[in-house]
């Protein structure tokens, strides 16, 4: 009898410590309840099939841009760059995965140069029409093209700047906005590896 | 058992000081926060200060020769509302005056006509997700710790070079 007390008393101490440690409040917005993730089959910069499957067991990192936008898509690798380094050793299990909003004009070639000045293990995505529309509307991306005959650039891609954050079972959790602090970013990573 | 209590108790509260009381919800869709975080950690190239007009920490993203890049820089205006009408440089096939509008969430990039606004006695910040200078179709590979000159053309002011440092 003695010897039952002492299991339950340690079973609800335990379930008291793992209860205490699940309530971490993500700086991001959360996606409520979380989704299975559309499981992107498109193909990398070195023009590999790649589906989100094999980035399975990683916290995910999925956001669109276009090579020859040069102010927004920069500014997100460059501080995905610096969340890498923050991260240290955490980042080996963090994905990061650059959709094409502009598969006209990013070949495989072009993306590779594209995301090499930034974190190399960058995963650029570019596919079929159909393959990267179906992406486009499961992450909502919205990509619009826009002519701009006063630009040198001809025309530029309208797009969501938003990181959609997929956790390590493949389910949607997070949503980052353009312009969140690095350190909120970091916290919300580590949270997410360390479940 | 008395030891385990108080080490469970300890290990519990320990855990969960960790826990930040953050507000929910994102930034998503603001457009005054863009890129508070997006400049690179490195030490500012002297300011030109010419004509009342300071320009402050000019720089610019790292790119691949054919590709494009953008500049940035802090400028202050000690005369009366003057623009940033154009300008030009051998670094680029066109360099251009943009900025970026988040439309519930859509980044759009706009070329941006008649200049960029420079008010009397204010300051204009060129950033990531606001206004900035575009340089399309670069002569040159920028690579971190290069310079190159910038010819900035004001309505009042006239002209002024500076020199833009890669990071």
């Amino acid at each position: 009898m003695r010897t039952y007390h002492m299991l339950f008393m340690q079973l609800f101490l335990t379930t008291l410590i793992l209860s205490g440690c699940t309530s971490y409040a993500f700086k991001a917005a959360t996606i409520e309840p979380p989704d299975h993730a559309y499981n992107v089959a498109l193909m990398d910069q070195n023009e590999k099939e790649f589906t989100l499957s094999q980035v399975k067991g990683k916290v995910a990192l999925l956001f669109f841009g276009y090579t020859n936008c040069p102010d927004v898509c920069p500014a997100t690798l460059s501080d995905l760059q610096i969340v890498l380094k923050r991260l240290g050793k955490n980042a080996t299990n963090v994905a990061v995965l650059f959709v094409t909003v502009d598969p006209e004009r990013d070949t495989p070639e072009r993306l590779r140069r594209f995301v090499s000045l930034y974190d190399p293990a960058t995963i650029a995505l570019t596919g079929t029409t159909d393959g990267l529309t179906a992406v486009y509307q499961a992450y909502g991306a919205g990509a619009q093209r826009r002519d701009t005959p006063e630009s040198a650039l001809v025309y530029m891609m309208d797009h969501t700047s938003t990181i959609t954050v997929i956790d390590k079972q493949g389910m949607r959790r997070l949503l980052i906005g353009f312009g969140t602090p690095i350190d909120d970013i970091v916290s919300d990573i580590n949270a997410l590896i360390a479940e | 058992m008395r030891t385990f209590i108080i080490f469970a108790l300890a290990l519990s509260f320990s855990a969960c000081g960790m826990q930040n009381q953050a507000s929910m919800g994102n930034s998503a869709g603001s457009n005054g926060m863009a890129g508070p975080m997006s400049t690179p950690d490195v030490d500012a190239l002297p300011a030109v200060v010419e004509n009342g007009i300071t320009i402050r920490d000019p720089w610019a993203r790292t790119g691949t020769e054919g590709d494009n890049s953008a500049v940035y820089m802090v400028i202050e205006n000690a005369n009366s509302d003057d623009t940033l009408l154009s300008v030009s440089g051998a670094v680029a096939a066109a360099v251009e005056l943009h900025t970026v509008i988040n439309d519930n969430g859509m980044m759009k990039m706009i070329p941006v006509e008649g200049g960029i606004p420079v008010l009397a006695g204010a300051t204009q910040i060129l950033k990531p997700g606001s206004y900035h200078i575009m340089l399309i179709g670069l002569t040159n590979d920028l690579k971190s710790g290069d310079t190159f000159p910038l010819a900035l053309t004001y309505a009042n002011a006239g002209q002024i070079t500076v020199s833009i440092e890669v990071r």
